[in-house]
């Protein structure tokens, strides 16, 4: 039976750095499952995956799939897809989550590095994302 | 005595003169002395002791010298106890009559222990006629300085620049003009008769002995009591005049600050301030809104870019498969899927409503004749959404360069109102906004007393004319009831006279006073005219209540002078009834040019050589005053030249000739 509405963890530091970022304008209305995509995109960008400690998951999660889009899944499918080079990932979506996790567990520093460096972050994110396409 | 000249003033312990003798030549068009000294050597001391000798009076004394003793400290210091010094101020003049010594001296001395007790002043006049040798003594000092210059005429002929421009001022102009002309009419005879008639007139009404009750005596307490109230009325009448004048100078005082200030100015900066501020929060407002859109999208589109290899990789997974025929074709079951998202048929039909549902189920049903695999159904949904998060991304640049361009537009423009605000900001932060309030406020206040005044002075007013109609009225009822009495018919006959005389001396007084304003009138615009010139001040007269009027625009152009403007009239007014006087005493000035613009004192220079070429001038100049170009404009007029030399620590001036 697949699983109803499964959690996404993160570590106790990824929620740290969420709630610092929450204090800045830019990410002040951002919800719980938008920082951790963005995490996911730090991770996944900087080939940086770290499993999460077991009492990471045993706290209660981040966020639930239900708060996901379809595009949000999307995303974290064609992420797993891509780390374990099988499409019939994407039929066990509490996997794809424990990928995505340990992206946003590997990507949070990059994701504080950037977030926190000189600079707004408008800016700086629209650079980075122009010079990605070049 | 037709004229009077200084040929010596001679200074002895007066302020901080020990002894100095100041002489002074005079020659038509060679009239002029000057006397040059920086603020605090003594040049209003000079002043000081010229108006002393004549009337005891010092006209400039400063607050620092005010309260002292009028011998030099320096000699009080050295004045061995017991001892007497004298102070004295002689001023040697001549009179086609002949010569005249004034002296006015007195005593300090200093006590055994110290103390110090001052004894005087006394005034001597030693007087040597034409053509004799020796020097008579004249037991009436005072009316011999009364024929050289009339104690209320000083003003005129020993002017201190600065006081006379406050005299000029329009809370004293109107007095000070009536009272000019009234001294200068010489009537003061003719006023005295006139005030001897009346109380001739009430010696005789008071010698009318009636019963109590009687008519004449009612009809006599009646008058009396309306007089009594008219007295009364005057003078709440003249106190309203008064405050009337007060306020109304005030508040010429404060358009002359706001003129200078331009308010209207600052008015339209403050809107164009308010504009500019309401404009910059409304951009300030449409550039957080560009820019939250601009985040939100950045946000929409970062994963398609940031992961795109690994959407790349899995749509290429997936379209290998759907062209294995292992995922079923994207468009017929998407497709059908979209619409029954969307809730629109192709047809345009509204698949949400009820009375539709059947509609929906056919859809549906085409759906089911779709079916696949739960992974493959999956897999297409996937492929469908990766395909729009690269659509999404590949339109980026374009995307971003709309948006930031426009958030561009809007910071740009931001910035240039910014800076607009920071030079209005600049321009008003230059005016005493504070100060041009606070003059704003008191002049409303004065505009409220003005308007309250006239209120009450119409009223007065009313009710004087009244009081004076009802004492004709009983005027008439008195004489009517004397002429009954047998015994009063002499006394009746006594006031008609006393009436008779006091209309006609009234009717002279007055025409004298008219002819002697006229001339004073002809003479101040002829000089103010040629005073300042590059203004129109042609039309300036003195009005029956003599008030001075420059009609200019509906405007009394008077009440807008400037300081170096009221002073120059102040000089034409002295100078017309100098002319008016017929006689030729001498002038002093003390800082004669002092709140004159640089840029005209040498046209108040030439003004001077010109209209007053026969007037023995004294100046006392500053050196800030008395520039070379001043000096050389006087050159061709001056006789005397002096400079006053200061010793700082004997506290001691002495007065060197210049040349």
């Amino acid at each position: 039976m697949p699983i109803k509405d499964p959690q996404i963890f993160v570590s106790k530091k990824t929620r740290q750095v969420f709630d610092e970022m929450k204090k800045r304008s830019e990410f002040k209305q951002m919800e719980n499952k938008d920082l951790f995509l963005l995490a996911v995109l730090f991770g996944y960008e900087n080939s940086s995956k770290r499993k999460l400690a077991h009492s990471d998951k045993t706290q209660s999660g981040l966020t639930r799939e239900r708060y996901l889009s379809d595009e949000d899944n999307a995303i974290l499918k064609a992420i797993a897809i891509d780390f374990t080079d099988d499409l019939s990932v994407i039929e066990d979506i509490t996997k794809v989550y424990s990928i995505a996790e340990e992206y946003a567990n590997g990507g949070i520093e990059y994701l504080k590095e950037f977030v926190f460096s000189p600079g707004t972050f408008t800016k700086k994110y629209s650079s980075k994302l122009k010079n990605k396409l070049k | 005595m037709e004229y009077a000249k200084i040929k010596e003033i001679e200074i002895k312990n007066f302020r901080q003169f020990i002894h100095e003798v100041i002489k002074l030549q005079y020659s038509p068009g060679k009239n002029i002395t000057i006397i040059t000294g920086r603020n605090g050597y003594g040049k209003s001391n000079i002043f000081n002791a010229i108006t002393w000798c004549f009337f005891e009076i010092e006209e400039h004394l400063s607050s620092e010298s005010e309260g002292l003793r009028k011998c030099p400290n320096y000699v009080l210091y050295n004045l061995t106890p017991g001892k007497t010094v004298e102070t004295e101020v002689k001023i040697l003049i001549e009179t086609n009559e002949g010569e005249i010594n004034i002296s006015r001296t007195m005593n300090t001395h200093k006590n055994m222990d110290g103390t110090v007790r001052e004894e005087g002043p006394n005034l001597s006049i030693q007087q040597r006629p034409a053509m004799k040798r020796n020097w008579i003594s004249n037991p009436y000092p005072d009316t011999v300085i009364s024929h050289i210059i009339s104690r209320d005429m000083r003003k005129f002929f020993f002017i201190d620049g600065e006081q006379l421009r406050q005299l000029f001022e329009e809370t004293n102009r109107k007095e000070l003009i009536k009272k000019s002309i009234f001294d200068l009419s010489q009537i003061t005879l003719l006023q005295k008769t006139i005030d001897h008639l009346g109380i001739f007139k009430s010696t005789l009404r008071k010698g009318v002995k009636s019963p109590a009750g009687d008519d004449l005596r009612l009809c006599d307490q009646a008058i009396g009591d309306s007089n009594h109230y008219i007295e009364r009325k005057k003078g709440e009448l003249q106190k309203l005049y008064d405050d009337k004048s007060e306020a109304q100078a005030n508040k010429n005082k404060l358009d002359v600050q706001l003129k200078d200030f331009n308010v209207e100015d600052i008015k339209a900066y403050a809107q164009k301030r308010e504009d500019l501020e309401e404009n910059i929060k409304s951009i300030e407002s449409r550039i957080s809104e560009e820019e939250d859109e601009y985040l939100a999208y950045l946000f929409g589109v970062d994963s398609g870019i940031i992961a795109r290899k690994a959407i790349i990789k899995t749509k290429k997974i997936l379209d290998g498969l759907e062209s294995k025929g292992e995922l079923p074709p994207k468009i017929q079951y998407v497709f059908v899927k979209e619409l029954l998202k969307n809730g629109k048929c192709i047809c345009g039909l509204d698949l949400k409503q009820a009375k539709n549902i059947k509609n929906r189920e056919k859809i549906e049903n085409l759906l089911k004749d779709v079916q696949i695999s739960q992974v493959a159904q999956k897999a297409t949904e996937l492929k469908y959404q990766l395909g729009a998060l690269l659509k999404d991304s590949d339109e980026f640049e374009e995307v971003y360069n709309k948006m930031t361009s426009k958030i561009n537009e809007l910071n740009k423009i931001y910035i240039e109102k910014q800076e607009e605000l920071k030079a209005i900001n600049t321009k008003i932060g230059n005016y005493p906004i504070e100060k041009i309030k606070k003059i704003s406020e008191m002049r409303q206040q004065y505009t409220e007393t003005i308007l309250d005044c006239r209120g009450q002075i119409a009223a007065v007013n009313s009710k004087l004319k009244d009081a004076e109609s009802k004492v004709k009225g009983l005027e008439r009822q008195y004489r009517a009831f004397l002429g009954k009495e047998e015994l009063y018919k002499d006394v009746l006959k006594d006031m008609n006279i006393c009436d008779k005389g006091i209309e006609v001396l009234t009717g002279i007084k007055n025409k004298l006073m008219v002819e002697i304003k006229k001339e004073v009138e002809e003479s101040t615009k002829k000089y103010f005219s040629g005073l300042i010139t590059e203004k129109n001040f042609s039309k300036l007269y003195i009005t029956n209540d003599y008030q001075i009027r420059i009609p200019v625009d509906d405007r009394n152009a008077v009440e807008n002078l400037s300081a170096a403007e009221t002073l120059c009239l102040g000089y034409s007014f002295m100078s017309a009834l100098r002319k008016g006087s017929r006689f030729d005493a001498p002038i002093v000035i003390d800082t004669p040019l002092a709140k004159i613009d640089p840029e005209y004192r040498e046209n108040v220079v030439n003004w001077f050589k010109k209209s007053l070429p026969d007037a023995q001038i004294l100046l006392l100049v500053t050196k800030a005053e008395y520039t070379e170009a001043v000096a050389s404009t006087f050159k061709s007029a001056v006789n005397n030249e002096y400079i006053i030399v200061y010793d700082g620590n004997k506290e001691i001036s002495e007065i060197k000739n210049a040349n």
